[in-house]
């Protein structure tokens, strides 16, 4: 069947992707795979490439060059069995502001072809997880900016998608909220949804990932999990520290 | 003028020195379009002024008179206008711009606030002003055979303090708005209310001692006594058409002499200087007052429930056809149009009027017009509601797909075609287009008393004209799509917005000479018109497809 995807393929997978904006290089090749289940973080400076990758991933930028592909499909020759597969929340995400969260929910779930039973079932449960059940009816634009990134973050988890693609995710949420959110990702990972986030709170990085992709002017100059990481570079100290050292080399190895 | 006002006048003056250069980033192409736009519709305003005075000018005894008098109407109307304008501005830059918060955060005055932001709504109404006011003044010269060399000098002396005044009163009467109304839906009711009166007063004008019904002017003529308020010595708008008239030695009825100009021109001057004494004193004590009253209102408030969408959300959930997305997208536009009185408002306001005027066409005796007049009159009425259509589908149905595009979270990563998006948009806004249109079209030809026939013919045909102008401005929407912007007024201001102008213009052009010239063929034109349209309607489309296929988010 054309398109049909392989059980066991990576969740992920990027085969030498490039993005340019004019002369500009962004993204200059990156290969990597993510698993099912598995939690991964992406970190870098500013203008590292972080968010040209994420949404080559999401299906929003064509790459220069190379391959996407999530849960096997091709995300340009395959882009609807593939975006069915996923969920993309950018840094900073526009909403209408004239719905209240339980019209967005339904919109969302219709955009995805949801039926209206499971759209009120499961959407009542995301509502009342992220404590918006009590505001269901009032307009979006009446809330903050924290309440507005909660109402986001359940219109893009509705249609439980195997693939959670998030681009700063935990700003603006309160420390609460941030705890159950981790506390929650953790969870749909155990249950097998793939969760890929870039962010630039380190701590946040060590404690969540199973993996960590340090980027840095559009390569991905170290992949692995906190302690490989540790092995890899020899070093005792903690993500922040690696991070600083290995950018400082970066920086020294492009100047060259 | 303190240090730190200047400084903020070097920062606006930076602004703008950047905007115009970063038109040069602009393909040489877009530029001249732009340019050529520009030229083309200041050329066609001038040219619609230069030969409506000479036709009236021709039109004797009454016409004459009416150029006259419309010279008192258009400066009473630029006033209106200006002050307006002003107005709208004014709260916009006091009350809703985040650069106030950000200068509060500053050791800068309220004053100082209160003035910038005055300049810049002055800066805005200003570029209107000249939009209009050069080409009828020229063609008002021009039809008066005054000194070339003289004239815009004058013009300039005059029109200065005018705009500064109004610019002034403008924002005093916003800032008192606000501080009486803190909130916005009571400042809402009270716009509507004011308007609901002036349409009772329109609706009560009749025309009086109608001498010569035989033609527009003699019609026309009977309604001086109405607009006679223009000419209030009160009145600043007054101050100039008579300091006009009397230094360029043209009133022929009424002796003004050259002091009497030179008066008019030192009132006005003494008023706009005037006008900055309450400016002070309201920038210093109302505004902040006002702005902090504005805030507190918005916190202090009940955030509204949405308590009557139930049944609404039972009827689209009990549609399929044709898709669940598109749908989905159709229920999202009618609620979040139906929540946005900023945008329902407007339409009440443009095809309010235009209602109001067909309603009271009886009253007004054209249909007791000869047939030619009368047929004029109703094509006259058909494509300006068509150019009313249009500036609706440019304000609303053009930003459409690029205010989706910051939404690109939701809808770029939903598993649903492009065109679906493009499709539904097109639909909503022909049915609304249709449901606007056709019923006034229908009511004007029905209150000039035209033959049935006809009325069928131009209300048939105007189902045709809004699938072509929605087309166009979906399609043309998506070809030339802004995905950085949520603000319709920037997105439209854009390039594609200004291909869009000249299109939907052009096209009507060619809908008024056809519909001019259906008193014979009706059939043959009825089919090659409809046929045009429908291509007219779906080409863009096409491409607007073929680019949101292409397109990166």
């Amino acid at each position: 069947m054309k398109g049909e995807s392989l059980y066991m393929d990576p969740m992920v997978e990027l085969r030498g992707i490039k993005k340019n904006y004019g002369l500009k290089e962004a993204v200059k090749g990156i290969d990597l795979e993510i698993r099912p289940g598995e939690i991964f973080t992406l970190v870098g400076p500013n203008g590292a490439g972080k968010t040209s990758t994420l949404k080559m991933m999401a299906g929003l930028l064509k790459p220069t060059s190379g391959t996407v592909r999530i849960g096997g499909f091709d995300i340009l020759k395959n882009p609807m069995n593939a975006k069915e597969l996923m969920s993309f929340v950018p840094d900073a995400p526009y909403v209408y502001e004239k719905l209240t969260p339980w019209e967005l929910l339904r919109f969302t779930g219709k955009l995805y072809s949801m039926d209206i039973k499971a759209i009120q079932e499961y959407g009542r449960r995301l509502l009342k997880f992220f404590s918006l059940d009590h505001v269901d009816n009032v307009l979006i634009e009446e809330f903050s900016h924290g309440m507005r990134q909660k109402v986001i973050l359940a219109a893009a988890l509705l249609h439980n998608p195997k693939l959670f693609i998030l681009d700063e995710p935990m700003v603006g949420l309160d420390p609460i909220s941030i705890r159950s959110f981790k506390d929650f990702l953790k969870a749909k990972a155990r249950e097998g949804m793939t969760v890929l986030f870039s962010t630039h709170t380190l701590s946040v990085a060590e404690e969540l990932s199973d993996r960590i992709g340090i980027i840095d002017r559009g390569r991905l100059i170290a992949v692995g999990s906190l302690s490989d990481l540790q092995r890899k570079y020899q070093s005792k100290e903690n993500l922040e520290q690696m991070f600083m050292k290995l950018v400082e080399k970066e920086e020294v190895r492009a100047g060259a | 003028m303190t240090g730190r006002f200047r400084l903020l006048c070097g920062l606006k003056w930076t602004t703008v020195r950047n905007s115009f250069r970063s038109l040069r980033k602009r393909s040489t192409a877009e530029l001249f379009t732009l340019i050529f736009f520009f030229a083309a519709a200041g050329a066609g305003l001038f040219a619609f002024f230069f030969y409506s005075f000479r036709f009236f000018a021709s039109q004797e005894p009454f016409g004459p008179i009416l150029i006259d008098e419309t010279f008192f109407l258009f400066n009473f109307a630029l006033f209106v206008m200006l002050f307006i304008s002003s107005a709208v501005s004014a709260y916009t830059c006091l009350y809703r711009s985040g650069e106030v918060p950000f200068l509060l955060q500053h050791p800068v005055r309220w004053t100082e606030i209160y003035f910038i932001k005055l300049t810049e709504a002055l800066w805005y109404s200003s570029w209107s002003f000249l939009f209009v006011a050069v080409p009828f003044m020229a063609a008002y010269g021009m039809n008066k055979n005054i000194e070339a060399a003289y004239y815009p000098l004058l013009c300039f002396v005059f029109y200065v303090p005018f705009v500064v005044l109004a610019g002034i009163l403008g924002t005093l009467a916003a800032v008192f708005a606000v501080a009486l109304l803190p909130g916005r839906r009571s400042r809402l009711a009270t716009l509507l209310i004011l308007a609901g009166g002036l349409a009772l007063l329109f609706i009560r004008l009749e025309p009086q001692a109608v001498k010569e019904q035989g033609s527009i002017a003699g019609i026309m003529s009977g309604y001086l006594p109405h607009v006679a308020f223009a000419k209030n010595p009160w009145l600043p708008s007054s101050w100039v058409t008579r300091g006009i008239l009397a230094l360029s030695q043209i009133d022929t009825r009424e002796y003004l002499s050259r002091q009497t100009g030179v008066f008019y021109l030192l009132l006005l001057l003494s008023n706009a200087l005037f006008g900055f004494i309450p400016s002070y004193s309201a920038a210093g004590r109302l505004y902040p007052a006002s702005f902090f009253r504005a805030q507190d209102h918005a916190e202090i408030r009940k955030p509204k429930r949405i308590r009557y969408s139930k049944i609404f959300e039972k009827i689209f959930d009990s549609i399929s056809w044709p898709s669940r997305p598109a749908l989905a997208f159709l229920e999202k536009d009618l609620k979040t149009f139906a929540r946005d009185p900023a945008e329902w408002s407007q339409l009440i306001i443009f095809f309010g009027l235009l209602l109001l005027y067909f309603v009271n066409l009886k009253n007004l005796e054209f249909h007791v017009l000869k047939s030619f007049w009368k047929n004029l009159v109703f094509v006259l009425n058909t494509v300006g509601t068509y150019v009313v259509l249009s500036s609706f589908s440019m304000r609303f149905v053009y930003p459409m797909l690029s205010m989706e595009g910051t939404k690109a979270w939701i809808i770029g990563v939903a598993p649903m075609r492009p065109s679906s998006i493009l499709l539904e948009k097109f639909f909503l806004g022909t049915v609304i287009s249709l449901f606007l249109t056709l019923p006034l079209v229908f009511l004007s030809g029905w209150m000039l008393e035209i033959p049935l026939r006809r009325i069928l013919f131009t209300t048939g045909l105007g189902g045709f004209v809004c699938v072509a102008l929605t087309g166009l401005s979906v399609g043309l929407g998506a070809k030339f799509i802004n995905l950085k912007s949520n603000n319709p007024a920037e997105i439209i201001s854009g390039f594609g917005g200004s291909m869009l102008l000249v299109t939907h213009l052009s096209y009507l052009a060619v809908i008024g000479i056809f519909l001019l010239l259906s008193h014979e063929h009706q059939g043959i034109i009825f089919l090659t018109m409809a046929a045009a349209s429908l291509l007219i309607g779906t080409i863009p489309l096409k491409i607007g497809v073929h680019a949101l296929k292409r397109m990166e988010f």
